[in-house]
């Protein structure tokens, strides 16, 4: 077996082997006793067909077997023998086949490009100063008071104000005539929430309980029954009941119904740490990003297209999935936009990948035991499970090889992080938004 | 009646006839009414051998069944015939491959 290497590209490779003539005949010998036994032949008993016969009638499905066999023995071995992995399917091109010759392929495949050098000191970032603040905090308390809100009969009674939720039964007339299907009973809306028309809205404001309001409208012009669209009508409303909201006092008793905790100054502070641990993250997450597209532009390295194509399928994926979530509708036109960004995007990430992998090979950085324990304690505290749960989880090779991955990817991004000028972004201007402005932009 | 007309078609994919080949004999159908003698002038006019004997039998046709009903096949004649030594007819053109 002969083998010939020929690199195309930094990414693309080509063996040409040669198998010998012998191994051929040997190979076509056994095919066609294989195919004695089995073939059923008109005129014959089964397995009493001779040789000739069964060559005149499957000669080139044998010959194709015949290839596929040879290639699926030697390849490996041709590959074994010049010490390459590929990372794609190798593409097989026969080059020819004959009876008492030697027989020659070409397989052209992918491997990973070999980095020597990777350029990645003195890449100026810039690093959030974001900082939970009280303002932050209180948002998130008020968020908290509006899911809290509660429902009451105002005392003593008064008129309806916008904001209170009202119980009406309402019938509708359209140009004089009344419409059966446009009736309701016992109909809960929230006044000026926009869920009326602005005019019912409008004419239900200061009045009481048990009064009857009538009510001129137009029907706006996107009204999904298309028959009533822009047409005067009227609209016949008894009001029930009127209920105030009510938001709960900012006080202990909230802290205790949000999240047992004792005091609503500890529900403050936990707050403030969740917000502090949120921004922390999104400027680790963007301060990565900025790494990734910096080590992009100063290493153009070719990037293998099976590689990207695998990791573009799995983004799209995620897309998809998270679109049938939202129950999002995409013109053809914008999931070929799409498809192109995740495509650029597969590509930048790909290559980071590749460069953080050549780095970390350059630099001698491994994994040791001491830092899977450490991965453990981390992800502990992430996920709320106990250390000794997780170490048997990630007893698995696969879900192990997953945790290494990352564990390696922090030190790498440490690493660089540390040969690289940080200068601190103002607050008002967060990082991440310079990342997202940057890699639309690049190339 | 001319060669043609003789020889319907020679039988090559059975068992036997491959059997009798290795001896120099080659089976045809051949026209019921064609006695040995238009068959070995046939033979020799068609292929360009020299034939030594030619033997016949009467094929009778076999019963088929169709559901209920049934039909037989018609009966041929088929002939067996000897070449001269050496003589040969290669039915497949091109000597296939090895």
């Amino acid at each position: 077996m002969q083998v010939t290497v020929q690199r195309i590209s930094s990414v693309v490779m080509e063996l040409e082997v040669a198998v010998p003539a012998d191994t051929v005949k040997a190979e076509l010998e056994k095919a066609y006793t294989e195919l004695a036994k089995k073939a059923q032949i008109k005129g014959f008993r089964q397995g009493k067909a001779p040789r000739n016969i069964l060559q005149r009638m499957f000669a080139p499905q044998v010959q194709r077997d015949v290839v596929n066999q040879l290639v699926n023995d030697t390849l490996p071995k041709a590959l074994e023998e010049k010490a390459v992995t590929p990372i794609n399917q190798p593409q097989v091109e026969p080059l020819k086949f004959e009876v008492n010759a030697a027989f020659q392929y070409k397989a052209r495949f992918e491997v990973q490009p070999d980095v020597e050098k990777v350029d990645f000191e003195g890449f100026e970032l810039s690093r959030s100063t974001k900082v939970a603040d009280e303002k932050a905090v209180e948002e998130q308390l008020a968020g908290l008071q509006q899911r809290l809100v509660e429902l009451k009969v105002p005392d003593p009674a008064r008129g309806a104000v916008t904001g209170d939720v009202l119980t009406i039964d309402f019938t509708v007339e359209v140009e004089g005539k009344l419409r059966k299907d446009a009736e309701g009973k016992g109909v809960q809306v929230e006044l000026g929430s926009s869920s009326l028309l602005p005019e019912v809205d409008a004419a239900l404001v200061g009045k009481k309980v048990g009064e009857q309001v009538t009510a001129d409208i137009t029907f706006p012009g996107q009204h999904p029954q298309k028959e009533i669209r822009n047409k005067l009508g009227q609209l016949n409303v008894t009001l029930l009941e009127i209920k105030e909201k009510v938001l709960p006092a900012l006080d202990d008793a909230l802290a205790k119904k949000v999240a047992n905790f004792e005091t609503l100054v500890e529900l403050r502070a936990d707050i403030h740490t969740k917000l502090e641990k949120a921004i922390k993250e999104q400027g680790e997450i963007a301060l990565a990003e900025q790494i990734v597209s910096r080590l992009n532009e100063r290493n153009p390295i070719e990037v293998p297209q099976s590689l990207v194509a695998q990791q573009a399928n799995m983004m799209l994926q995620e897309i998809g999935q998270q679109a049938t979530r939202a129950r999002a509708q995409f013109t053809e036109d914008q999931v070929k936009n799409i498809q192109e960004n995740v495509r650029k995007d597969a590509e930048r990430k790909v290559r980071a990948g590749l460069l953080m992998a050549a780095i970390a090979k350059l630099n001698g950085f491994k994994v040791t035991d001491e830092d899977i324990e450490k991965g453990f304690v981390e992800l502990a505290e992430e996920t709320g499970k106990n250390v000794a749960k997780l170490k048997v989880e990630y007893r698995d090779p696969n879900r192990r090889n997953i945790l290494i991955g990352m564990i390696l990817e922090d030190k790498i991004l440490d690493f660089i992080e540390s040969k690289s000028i940080i200068t601190d972004a103002p607050a008002d201007a967060p990082a991440d938004e310079a990342v997202a402005a940057e890699s639309t932009t690049e190339k | 009646m001319t060669p043609e007309q003789i020889i319907k078609r020679p039988i090559v994919l059975t068992e036997k006839a491959t059997r009798l080949r290795d001896s120099s004999q080659f089976v045809f159908e051949v026209a019921r009414e064609a006695d040995k003698i238009a068959i070995r002038g046939a033979i020799e006019h068609l292929f360009n051998v020299k034939v030594t004997s030619v033997n016949t039998s009467i094929v009778r046709g076999k019963h088929r069944r169709m559901g209920r009903g049934h039909a037989k096949l018609n009966n041929w004649k088929k002939a067996v015939v000897t070449l001269k030594q050496g003589d040969n007819i290669d039915f497949f053109a091109e000597n296939a491959e090895a």
